[in-house]
């Protein structure tokens, strides 16, 4: 099941409601799938006459998928689905899940030697041997000031799969 | 959504979870202009090290922002803090009462490294609708100053790119409107136009990329089709790339209109006084255009379901909408002030009344109608005047046992044909005329 994100949960879950009615999104919400938001769409194109259409962006893990749906709440029917290869920005749970797993790698606790992590966190594209199509999230941890280590978390495979110093995100 | 009314533009616009204040549609001069803009977010691109790019989401801590006012227009403003200091973006639209506009980013950074290793590339997604979604081309301006079309989609970079020339413009060739964009200087700026798709469009909300936008396999390129750029529905995407060298830098392009309808004179202009309103024939039920320093439009209008600004803070025993003063005996619409000596106008009369040029004219003598046979008065007085109000024509008859009426005033007595034209007038203005003084005594 889909994990949701934002404000209006009631507005929501009728949303998600709607999409699992549509076969072309059941599957990708039934399995580990992650709702990244729902936009409103006041007006249609060129023209000035109010739709009830709402943008839904969902990131499908199973099939590391950026899927974006079209629901219609008035007739309460999905209207278009389609995948894009653009990544959407982090959904906020997604973001306190990286953070979660970055605070349990060993090396991370190592660094932080019980001090806060006070992380922030967002969309990160990977270099090297990461496999390209899963989906990421790098974790500053800042422990102090000026001090800087960062959590590279493959949210796919829920694991941190690198940790770098400053000096060497610099390039320093 | 607020909607800002305000120096000839009205200004949909909203907050967004991850690409902050996003513009919805925006018109100037009752004509649309955009159907949305949006920074999506930034990118993040270090260089030297083995470390992949990220993306900067536009949010904030809070969901304020300001509506701030400027000599000739205002400016939506937002700051994005949520990462703190070091990773701070300010957020201006600005909107002039000409037509001018413009978005601007402003990037504090440096944050991780302060050798200037780093870039920002920032796109900005314009959905340009020049007078409509359909029928817009973009052209592009040769060293000769000539416009020529550019045919498929593609990218372009600013001809001199430190010199402050628009070098492209959007423009509906049926209406001759159009949106003429230049890049700010320093941006390193690629224009590229494609034709609108719906894909296409949900990048605006935050579809990123590995590579950096504008380069091969980011966004735009991946929507781009070949599709043909002449009259059809548009897309502009701006991105600016900003070396970390340079702090605190600000980057973001800049439109002028064309073509559009005349804006009423600023009050500073001599030549003209306050009243015109430059007829178009591109919008004759124009409104009121609000000024700034017009009385009647002191403050930007908002949509009623979200003020921009806070509620004022009243004392707990002052009511929120105070009722007005009012005189007991003092009526909310001004009574009609009779004319003069209010004798009944045996010739064509002309005053002016609230700023209306009335005209009352005899138009049936005693003997040239049958007027009188259906009880309206007879003798030598005219039996019927014809009651122009700006253009509009309106029929009076005087009554036995005194008086005039009309009826496109049913059921009142007009004490004279002046009062009744003034009472017309009253109606024409606010649409009431059950005034004390006209029922019948």
């Amino acid at each position: 099941m889909p994990k949701d994100t934002q404000a209006n949960p009631q507005f929501r879950k009728e949303i998600v409601r709607i999409s699992q009615s549509d076969s072309r999104l059941a599957s990708t919400l039934e399995g580990r799938s992650q709702i990244l938001f729902t936009v409103e769409k006041p007006l249609d194109r060129g023209n000035r006459e109010p739709v009830n259409h709402t943008l839904v962006g969902i990131y499908d893990y199973d099939r590391n998928d950026s899927v974006v749906a079209v629901v219609d709440t008035d007739s309460k029917t999905v209207v278009d689905v389609q995948t894009t290869q653009a990544q959407f920005q982090l959904s906020d749970e997604e973001r306190a899940e990286a953070e979660q797993i970055a605070g349990a790698d060993n090396v991370v606790q190592s660094v932080l030697a019980g001090r806060e992590m006070n992380p922030l966190t967002r969309l990160y594209f990977p270099t090297g041997s990461h496999p390209a199509n899963h989906r990421y999230a790098i974790v500053f941890i800042r422990p102090s000031k000026s001090e800087r280590w960062y959590a590279i978390v493959d949210l796919t495979t829920r694991s941190t799969v690198d940790i770098v110093s400053r000096r060497r995100l610099a390039g320093e | 959504m607020p909607i800002i009314e305000q120096d000839n533009w009205r200004v949909s616009f909203e907050r967004s979870a991850s690409s902050g204040i996003r513009l919805r549609e925006c018109d100037y001069m009752g004509v649309r202009v955009l159907h949305a803009a949006a920074v999506p977010f930034v990118h993040v691109q270090y260089q030297g090290g083995d470390i992949g790019p990220f993306t900067d989401e536009l949010r904030s801590s809070s969901d304020d922002f300001e509506i701030r006012q400027i000599m000739f227009g205002f400016d939506i403003c937002a700051r994005y803090d949520l990462y703190g200091p070091d990773y701070q973006y300010d957020h201006i639209w600005r909107f002039h009462d000409d037509g001018q506009f413009g978005s601007a980013i402003i990037i504090y950074g440096p944050g991780e490294e302060i050798l200037g290793r780093h870039t920002y590339y920032i796109p900005f997604r314009f959905d340009i609708d020049i007078s409509g979604a359909s029928g817009d081309s973009i052209q592009t301006r040769r060293p000769t100053g000539e416009w020529v079309d550019i045919e498929q989609e593609s990218v372009s970079r600013p001809l001199v790119p430190w010199a402050a020339d628009y070098d492209w413009r959007v423009i509906d060739k049926s209406t001759e409107k159009s949106a003429r964009l230049r890049a700010r200087t320093g941006d390193n700026a690629q224009v590229w136009t494609l034709r609108y798709n719906e894909l296409e469009s949900w990048s605006s909300w935050g579809g990123a990329l590995r590579s950096p936008p504008g380069t091969p396999g980011s966004v735009p390129e991946i929507y781009q089709t070949g599709q043909s750029v002449q009259n059809t529905d548009l897309v502009i995407w701006y991105i600016a790339e900003i070396s970390s060298v340079d702090r605190v830098t600000v980057c973001g392009p800049w439109f002028a209109l064309d073509g559009y309808p005349t804006p009423p004179p600023r009050r500073e202009d001599p030549k003209h006084p306050d009243h015109p309103h430059p007829h178009d024939p591109d919008h004759p039920d124009e409104p009121d255009h609000p000024h700034p320093d017009d009385p009647k439009h002191p403050e930007p209008k908002l949509h009623p379901d979200e003020p921009v600004h806070p509620e004022p803070k009243l004392h707990p025993d002052e009511p929120v909408h105070p009722e007005p003063k009012l005189h007991p005996d003092e009526p909310v619409h001004p009574e009609p002030k009779l004319h003069p000596d209010d004798q009944t106008p045996l010739t064509k009369l002309s005053m002016e009344y609230l700023g209306r040029k009335v005209e009352i004219e005899p138009m049936v003598m005693p003997g040239e109608g049958k007027a009188g046979e259906h009880g309206h008065m007879a003798g030598n007085e005219p039996l019927m005047y014809v009651v122009r109000v700006d253009g509009k024509e309106i029929l009076a008859h005087p009554m036995g046992g005194g008086g005039f009426h009309t009826h496109e005033l049913p059921f009142v007595r007009f004490k004279s044909v002046q009062a009744l034209a003034e009472t017309y007038v009253n109606y024409l203005e606010y649409g009431i005329y059950h005034g004390r003084k006209e029922k019948p005594e």
